[in-house]
């Protein structure tokens, strides 16, 4: 009898959710509403900087028991290459090819050993090393870090091997249509086709065939010891690390380090260079391919540019996301592309700004007239109210997801760093894109694009797209190693 | 055993979770971590390229896209727009053996995500127009990744060798041929068959409330009707069936060498020491093969080896890229020579204590996201159904012992288990 009635009152209770849930039908015409925003805040950091001149950051995060650190040396980067090509990014990689106290081998055998990552590199505003370990690997990846920093060797021997790798990368990086098509940007973008002036942003930072054969010892050295000091040091530990145990850590290996601050001769580089473009077409020549590498664009702008937030947000909608106007209309509307971008590549000096996509070969010059009217309805309406709130929702709500990790805190503060960005850029970050109207967004489009002085760079099958590209401007075609190549009149 | 297991227990952190079945099916995995106000839903389709018919490689992949192009309420686009305008990001991709969705958003847009999602594992509804849209869009995606790219054919021609006539055939981007046959009405048979919540594993990962995720979840996805698909059967995968080689001719300008060995699928126990194996020959430059042929005898500029796991049976991939002049046939001698070196007994605890550190160290710094926490959680589910493995994997990597190496190397990284491919530069597309 009792076990009847529970069975009772179960049925009634299920049926009451039941028709519970059908009176609410869920209503699936309109998305639901969010809801309260919650405060999103720029992590805390510590910041100082040491009697021998090196800058310490430390952004703590105990999420998960890792840290690493991070050395920016801000004026050892390509920009400083001179005539030898290359000799930058070469200086770093021998970092970790030898030190007064060990081998290149035993130094890759102690990181691995550890599981963890001990890495050099470059680019146009430095050049950096990182290492990531577990925390309770910490000691053996500082011993390593600071002694590469500070004992390297530099031996031949280890400079013949990085250089003959280096080589084949530079010959190997010929297959590479993107690759090809950023070669001959920069070159034309930054070099004097105009007589006008000469960047080192012209030249790869890799190095040229040439240019890496002639690098000696002598050279690598004297770039080491010219470039790298503690005054242009930006060290940032990152993860789970107090800044006690930082300031400790730097006490202990880099206090000794007293190299004296030399100002490093620059190369010569124009304040304000614009190198026209009049959209003349340079076509590098990659037979047989099936598709075009695109590039369309100018020179760009410096990161620490006032407009930078107003140029991003303008870029964001040109081109720099999923729905931005590009993308849309060579991808989701025409299917020219499996992806259409367009960005500003900001350096501590003006880099570029460009269009990249991959079409087929069939459809190159209607893409890139396609890129080119997105352009000018770019510097000539103002965007809708709609791409506004929309950008502005995109860019603020992606911020939080962009400060998840340590890491990704810790390149922010980097920059604030090494570009000389203000200091409350990334507090104010969000409210500087808030206030953003249509007219500042025009007005950045106006000041910083150009659809009359483009530069066009094609790599793919000259053969199946050149002659099409002609309506564009004057089309010069070049081979993989960025020779002109002239077409072969008969009878000569 | 207490001690023993506390010398073996990994330091990677603990993911709490919670998990429950709906009465479709759909399997639900919500990881709640309120240090950053974001949350990520991420949805795996148990479909892959190993459930396409005949003729129709390519489709799973080319399905992903469609689950853009608009569903009963949400139209072509608007799924990408819902999500940036809520500040979010947005993407899915496609495997031999799942296909997933993905978001993530700041966290006070939960619902909305999983309002765009269940609406398309509903109603996905797409026009012809969009649909050749799409697969235009997939053919320039598969002419830059694959056809236009040095070296981009290599894991396609790898598979079609390894695994002729069995599961693994071909890769999830398929053929020009079949993406050209494509046609809608199989993409509506398809999407019945395999998009369903009995299929599927949803997780929330992010700054949740349980009780609200999951009322959340059973307010969009409890009416939509599982589909008790019975699936395509897999073809048995074979070993040592001989070792095939084969030279291909591509727009390079460096000879290269990948070689796969197959092995068996994910959930066998082997494939952990597969993994160890596959990092002390190749991974770092403390590595044999690094240390052989890429410093000591300078044979090849780089080289390394992983491994390629999958549901049913995968490869154990090594490969390297010679300088110009590199004669591939002694470059390949000489990593057979490391591999049976191995095998034949030569492994050092060093080795293996150095490669367990680099898993372990892999496994902790892939828990620092919740996207990627949330990938963890629906991978244990899907292959292994078996959650708990966020939590346990460390220590079965760490228990691997030199007997499991030395097994797992004799069995599976023999020269008969093997395809080798060299690819050579074409003779007319040397630069100089």
């Amino acid at each position: 009898m009792r076990s009847k009635t529970i069975f009772y009152i179960f049925i009634i209770l299920i049926m009451t959710m039941t028709s519970a849930a059908q009176d609410e039908k869920l209503d699936r015409t309109k998305p639901p509403k969010p809801g309260p925003p919650k405060d999103v805040q720029f992590p805390d950091y510590f910041d100082t900087t040491l009697p021998n001149g090196i800058n310490v950051l430390v952004i703590e995060n105990n999420k998960i028991p890792a840290v690493s650190v991070r050395m920016v040396f801000r004026d050892a980067g390509s920009f400083f290459d001179g005539n030898n090509h290359g000799l930058a990014s070469l200086t770093a990689e021998l970092l970790i090819k030898g030190t007064m106290n060990r081998s290149a081998s035993q130094i890759a055998e102690e990181i691995d050993f550890v599981g963890g990552s001990l890495n050099t590199g470059s680019d146009w505003d430095g050049s950096y090393i990182s290492l990531s370990v577990l925390k309770k690997h910490l000691n053996t990846g500082i011993d390593l870090l600071s002694d590469v920093v500070l004992n390297p060797v530099f031996a031949e021997d280890e400079i013949s091997r990085v250089k003959e790798q280096r080589l084949s990368s530079i010959l190997q990086a010929k297959d590479d249509a993107g690759h090809l098509s950023d070669k001959m940007f920069n070159k034309v973008l930054f070099t004097d086709i105009q007589g006008k002036y000469k960047s080192p942003y012209g030249f790869p930072p890799e190095g040229t065939e040439q240019s890496v054969k002639d690098l000696t010892q002598r050279d690598i050295i004297d770039f080491y010891s010219n470039h790298y000091f503690p005054q242009k040091l930006i060290i940032a530990f990152v993860g789970d690390i107090t800044k006690e145990e930082a300031l400790r850590i730097v006490e202990e290996k880099l206090s000794v380090w007293k190299n004296n601050y030399k100002e490093p001769l620059g190369n010569e580089i124009s304040k304000n260079p614009f190198n026209t473009g009049n959209n003349s077409v340079f076509v590098v020549n990659k037979p047989g391919a099936v598709q075009s590498n695109i590039r369309v664009g100018h020179i760009g702008i410096s990161r620490n540019n006032p407009d930078y937030i107003a140029v991003t947000v303008m870029n964001t909608i040109l081109g720099g996301y999923f729905g931005s106007r590009i993308n849309y209309n060579l991808r989701e509307k025409h299917g020219f592309t499996y992806g259409a971008r367009s960005g500003f590549n900001p350096h501590i000096n003006p880099g570029d700004f460009s269009v990249d996509t991959d079409v087929r070969n069939d459809v190159t010059d209607t893409s890139i007239a396609l890129i080119i009217e997105d352009l000018k309805e770019m510097v000539k309406n103002e965007i809708t109210d709609e791409e506004l709130s929309t950008v502005k929702n995109y860019l603020t709500g992606v911020f939080p997801l962009q400060l998840e990790t340590a890491n990704s805190v810790a390149s922010r503060v980097i920059n604030l760093k090494q570009y000389d960005l203000p200091k409350n850029y990334y507090s104010t970050y969000i409210s500087n894109i808030n206030k953003l109207t249509k007219k500042d967004i025009l007005d950045a489009a106006k000041k910083y694009i150009h659809p009359d002085n483009l530069f066009i760079v094609v790599s793919g099958d000259a053969s199946a797209v050149k002659d099409k590209l002609k309506r564009f401007g004057e089309v010069k075609v070049f081979d993989a190693d960025g020779v002109q190549v002239f077409p072969i009149k008969k009878g000569d | 055993m207490f001690t023993l297991s506390a010398q073996v227990k990994g330091q990677a952190s603990n993911v709490e979770f919670e998990e429950f079945d709906m009465k479709n099916g759909l399997h639900v995995i919500m990881h709640k971590d309120n240090a950053n106000p974001i949350v990520s839903v991420d949805i795996w389709y148990h479909v892959g390229a190993k459930d396409e018919d005949p003729g129709r490689t390519g489709f799973a992949h080319l399905f992903e896209h469609m689950m853009f192009q608009g569903s009963d309420n949400i139209g072509k686009s608007e799924h990408f727009n819902y999500v940036q305008k809520a500040g979010g990001t947005v993407n899915g991709t496609t495997s031999q053996d799942r296909t997933n969705y993905f978001e993530s958003a700041p966290s006070n847009q939960l619902e909305l995500l999983l309002w765009l999602e269940s609406d398309r594992m509903q109603t996905l509804k797409v026009t012809q127009e969009n649909f050749d849209n799409q697969r235009e869009v997939v053919k320039e995606e598969k002419r830059m990744r694959y056809d236009n790219a040095p070296y981009g054919s290599r894991w396609g021609e790898m598979m079609k060798r390894a695994f002729k006539d069995e599961t693994y055939e071909w890769i999830p981007i398929g053929s020009m041929e079949d993406l050209n046959n494509a046609d809608l009405q199989y993409a509506q048979e398809f999407y019945r068959k395999y998009y369903s919540p009995d299929n599927a594993v949803l997780v929330i990962s992010g700054d949740i409330d349980y009780d609200n995720a999951r009322k959340l979840t059973e307010k969009y996805f409890s009416e939509i009707k599982p589909a008790e698909t019975k699936k395509n059967a897999y073809p048995e995968i074979t070993f040592n069936s001989g070792e095939i080689r084969d030279v291909i001719y591509d727009n390079v300008q460096l000879p290269a060498v990948y070689i796969g060995y197959k092995i068996p699928g994910m959930t066998n126990k082997e494939v952990r020491a597969l993994e160890i194996i596959s990092m002390i020959i190749g991974d770092g430059r403390s590595s044999r093969l690094y240390e052989n042929i890429v410093y000591k005898k300078k044979t090849a500029k780089s080289s390394g080896s992983f491994v390629w796991d999958n549901e049913v049976g995968g490869l154990f991939i090594v490969y390297a890229t010679g300088f110009k002049n590199t004669d591939l046939d002694s470059l390949t001698t000489d990593i057979t020579g490391i591999i049976d070196q191995l095998s034949e007994g030569e492994v050092l605890e060093k080795e293996i204590q150095k490669a367990k550190n680099s898993i372990e160290n892999d496994q902790v710094n892939s828990r620092q996201t919740i996207l990627g926490k949330a990938d963890a959680l629906a991978n244990y589910w899907t292959f292994f159904k078996n959650t708990a493995m966020i939590n346990t994997i460390v220590d079965d990597y760490l228990g691997v012992t030199k007997d499991d190496i030395l097994n797992a190397a004799k069995k599976y990284l023999s020269t008969s288990n093997r395809v080798v491919l060299y690819y050579e530069p074409k003779p007319e597309n040397k630069v100089n």
